[in-house]
């Protein structure tokens, strides 16, 4: 086998920056395979309220902009889309409908607004026009980057993203959707899955520690040689250096000195148990690193997308191992 | 339901950040050891007759608040993320300079603290706690020096490092416990020291020195003037200058806020408004305690103590280290909890700069190692106790051999030249970087998510006049350091120990990226920026 370079990256969550500064840097950095997996969904939506003197309000990174050109608001929707926000044009009135509907979880679920609601009804439904309006993008996007490159490129969602984003990623000619099945990387296996263990948010595709027990399973069994095959697990083996987060509290207040393993047991297990030659994960952006659970390197690029930094690990492979790794941050 | 809604968010994980403010603040203020440093201020009157500590308090503040504490919020809340300064001057200088700094900071100047500063519980902590206690201090004195002192540094390198090993949870409650008791440490020694009169004080060291057969108030002036070559009769320009260096140790190491940028809650303000306060808080607490001194000890009487705290004199037979905590300790009759409260929090906050220099360096090491630039086992980390124990190693056998040698030839005022090598590495190039961020093009993708790009004086970034304000004051102070007859006899030792961290600093770069371009890896591709369109 010779030398195999991939680009892994995780956890962009919306960020229109992060996701072309992907593409480009599939040619920057001369690899061979590209992997983008989950969360891809963003978490914000911003309102952009037409206010009576013909100004628009908005409010970003916790600060109230008052835009008056058509200028400041492309300027004002780029910011937002780079950071991974979605956005929608609004007026007062529909303002107070809007939150109305949601219900307030004032000062404690992001540092970069003071008030947030969480999406209900009518918002629900922006939200998911405007994910799958920014997905269906970037796979055109990917389409035309792509097409003739020769570079294969893997995609798959994660515990965030909503069901329709499969999709939207299964419509693209340039990039093939990982999840839940085994698909060869020049020679190597490599199986993907977007599930996570449970979060205490609830999130889209989360189960219990045996469900995820048997969805590995069902994956696991397809493998052919476990000496060269690729887990690519969103959430991390647990009690590892790439787990480590926060202490909530009852409320979800996190700890400032408690941290505590997230990551998943099930996953930890099919490591231990499969050994197979590489362990790439996400989930836990703070957690970037690296860790050995016997012969398997496992990885975690971490994130950083709300900065617009595309952080990832180029891994080579050759003769069947690791030959090397880095982690990049563009 | 809040009337003020601004955001929508979905139902998505993430919470991750969870240092706050006040968190945030207290990170600081441990590296400033607010009860050590005090007493190395009050001390250098020594060496620096006629020094002006309101005078250089506010230039700190000043400088401090408007300079490098704005550079360090500044820069940490646009881009909140552990690593600090590597991260910043690397991204907006170059990858060469920001492994340089980190190659000063987190490498020798961490070394350099054990070096200095674990033998300082031995050297001062210990007779200051026996004086306080009641006990002689020359039941101490073998842990003073040499081989004593040796087993002191070593007992307290060697717990520093086991308690990096329990792991960052750990750290962080022994932390907690520690500061507090170091904040409370020097509040009593405060307000004893403030409430006590001239006159009040001086009958009740006569008295103590009378039971000793030792030198009374005046004999301390007369003795001290004597050695000292005449106490100046009014405060001068040439030694506050030279106080701006312990001065400004009090107020600039809240920086370290940096290391944990990306665990801080609310990074834009809290980042910003922590810096800040710390020094506000820092230099608050040294001008109280500092000025209450010179009043109860009077402008003599400031420098004659600190000359016999720092020299001693012929004649002083008063068993008891001369510091402020402990004339604090005898003007309440060496009351023996209040004593170990205020000793020890000189020994404790001391004790948590040995841990945090592990932690600095094999942080700092960690990062090189995933970047490439170092060896592969730079990144191994224990699965046992979750830690990079062989990092942890190295520094342990780095600190011990440099213990070995302070322990024999003990360099105090080495310390000033640390801070330096730091000033001119760390503070001088992150002050460069905070200084043209705003003109960097490939740092404009970041400037223009900042949310300081808006704050503006006459036209001008702020951050732009905060970074030259802050190099301004680095070279005020590296003048200060050249000019100071007391710092003479280092100059060429450690200018040249400058010049060989940057050069070593530079061919590690050099050698790393040939061995992982040979692998077939370009580390320059680590740092390499990815345009979006």
């Amino acid at each position: 086998m010779s030398l195999v370079k991939i680009l892994y990256v995780t956890d962009v969550h919306g960020s229109e920056t992060c996701f072309r500064k992907f593409l480009n840097a599939l040619k920057i950095y001369k690899v061979d395979v590209g992997i983008l997996l989950g969360d891809l969904c963003g978490k914000m939506l911003n309102p952009i309220v037409k206010q009576q003197d013909g100004t628009f309000h908005c409010s970003i990174l916790g600060q109230h902009k008052v835009l008056k050109t058509e200028e400041e608001l492309r300027s004002l929707e780029k910011d937002l889309a780079s950071m991974g926000n979605y956005y929608f044009y609004t007026d007062p009135e529909e303002m107070e409908i809007l939150k109305a509907e949601g219900k307030s979880i004032e000062g404690r679920i992001d540092e970069r607004a003071a008030n947030i609601s969480l999406g209900a009804g009518k918002i629900e439904e922006l939200f998911k026009k405007a994910v799958l309006d920014r997905m269906t993008h970037w796979m055109e996007l990917a389409d035309e980057r792509l097409d003739g490159s020769g570079l294969d490129v893997f995609m798959a969602a994660g515990n965030d993203d909503l069901m329709e984003v499969d999709a939207v990623i299964d419509s693209s000619s340039s990039i093939v959707n990982a999840d839940n099945k085994v698909v060869d990387i020049k020679g190597y296996e490599m199986i993907t899955l977007s599930w996570s263990n449970p979060t205490p948010w609830d999130t889209e595709r989360e189960c219990s520690e045996e469900e995820l027990g048997k969805k590995i399973l069902a994956l696991t069994s397809q493998v052919q040689n476990m000496e060269t095959a690729i887990f690519n697990f969103h959430v991390p083996p647990h009690d590892t250096l790439l787990d480590q987060a926060p202490k909530l509290s009852d409320n979800l207040v996190p700890s400032t000195e408690k941290s505590v393993a997230t990551g998943s047991t099930a996953v930890l297990s099919a490591i231990k148990q499969h050994q197979p030659l590489l362990g790439l994960h996400g989930h836990i952006h703070e957690s970037k690193g690296v860790q050995k659970i016997g012969r398997t390197t496992c990885l975690n690029p971490g994130s950083e997308y709300s900065e617009g930094i595309l952080d990832g690990v180029i891994v080579a492979l050759k003769k069947k191992k690791v030959k090397n790794f880095m982690f990049v941050s563009g | 339901m809040s009337n003020n809604v601004e955001v929508f968010a979905r139902k998505a994980s993430g919470l991750t950040r969870e240092a706050g403010m006040l968190d945030t603040t207290y990170f600081a203020i441990m590296n400033n050891a607010v009860p050590v440093s005090i007493w190395f201020v009050i001390g250098a009157y020594s060496w620096l007759p006629g020094a002006n500590l309101t005078l250089a308090c506010l230039i700190t503040l000043i400088c401090v608040v408007f300079g490098f504490a704005m550079v360090w919020g500044m820069l940490g809340g646009s881009m909140p993320r552990s690593g600090g300064s590597y991260v910043y001057n690397s991204r907006i200088i170059h990858p060469i300079i920001g492994l340089g700094v980190s190659f000063c900071n987190g490498g020798f100047v961490m070394l350099a603290w054990i070096w200095v500063l674990a033998p300082w519980v031995g050297e001062v902590g210990l007779p200051i706690m026996a004086g306080c206690l009641g006990i002689d201090t020359a039941s101490v004195e073998y842990f003073t020096s040499g081989f004593g002192l040796y087993i002191v540094a070593t007992i307290v390198n060697v717990s520093a490092f086991l308690v990096c090993l329990l792991g960052m949870r750990a750290y962080f409650t022994i932390q907690k416990v520690f500061v507090t008791w170091s904040l409370i440490g020097a509040i009593i020694a405060g307000v004893i020291i403030t409430i006590t009169s001239h006159e009040s004080f001086v009958a009740i060291w006569n008295s103590e020195a009378a039971k000793f057969g030792s030198l009374d108030f005046n004999a301390v002036i007369k003795g001290a003037s004597e050695q000292m070559e005449g106490i100046p009769e009014t405060w001068n320009w040439s030694s506050t200058l030279g106080l701006l260096l312990p001065v400004t140790w009090v107020a600039i190491y809240g920086y370290i806020i940096a290391f944990i940028g990306g665990e801080v809650k609310s990074p834009r303000k809290n980042i910003f408004r922590a810096n800040i306060l710390n020094v506000l808080v820092c230099v608050v607490f040294l001008m109280w305690i500092g000025l209450a001194y010179q009043k109860m000890l009077g402008w003599d009487g400031i420098h004659a103590f600190a000359w016999l705290q720092e020299e001693g004199l012929e004649g002083y037979t008063v068993p008891m280290y001369v510091t402020y905590i402990n004339l604090a300790s005898m003007i309440v009759g060496y009351n023996k909890l209040l004593g170990f409260i205020m000793a020890g929090a000189f020994i404790v906050a001391d004790w948590l700069w040995i841990v945090f220099s592990y932690i600095a360096f094999s942080r700092a090491a960690f990062a090189w190692g995933m970047d490439g630039l170092g060896p592969k086992w730079f990144t191994d980390i224990s699965a046992k106790v979750n830690q990079p124990t062989k990092l942890l190693v190295v520094m342990l056998i780095l600190s011990q051999i440099a213990l070995t040698q302070y322990a024999w030839n003990p360099e105090v005022l080495g310390s000033i030249s640390v801070e330096v090598l730091q000033l001119i590495s760390v503070f001088g190039f992150t002050a460069i970087s905070l200084m043209i961020f705003p003109f960097v093009k490939k740092a404009n993708h970041i400037w223009n998510a900042s949310p300081y790009k808006d704050w503006k004086i006459l036209g001008i970034p702020t951050a732009t006049l905060s970074g030259a304000l802050s190099l301004i004051y680095v070279i005020l102070l590296v003048y200060a350091y050249y000019i100071t007859e007391a710092f003479a006899f280092m100059y060429t030792a450690w200018t040249a120990i400058y010049l060989i961290v940057w050069a070593a600093s530079i061919t590690w770069y050099f050698v790393w990226k040939n061995v992982r371009s040979k692998e077939g890896i370009d580390v320059t591709m680590a740092f390499k920026e990815i345009p979006p369109e």
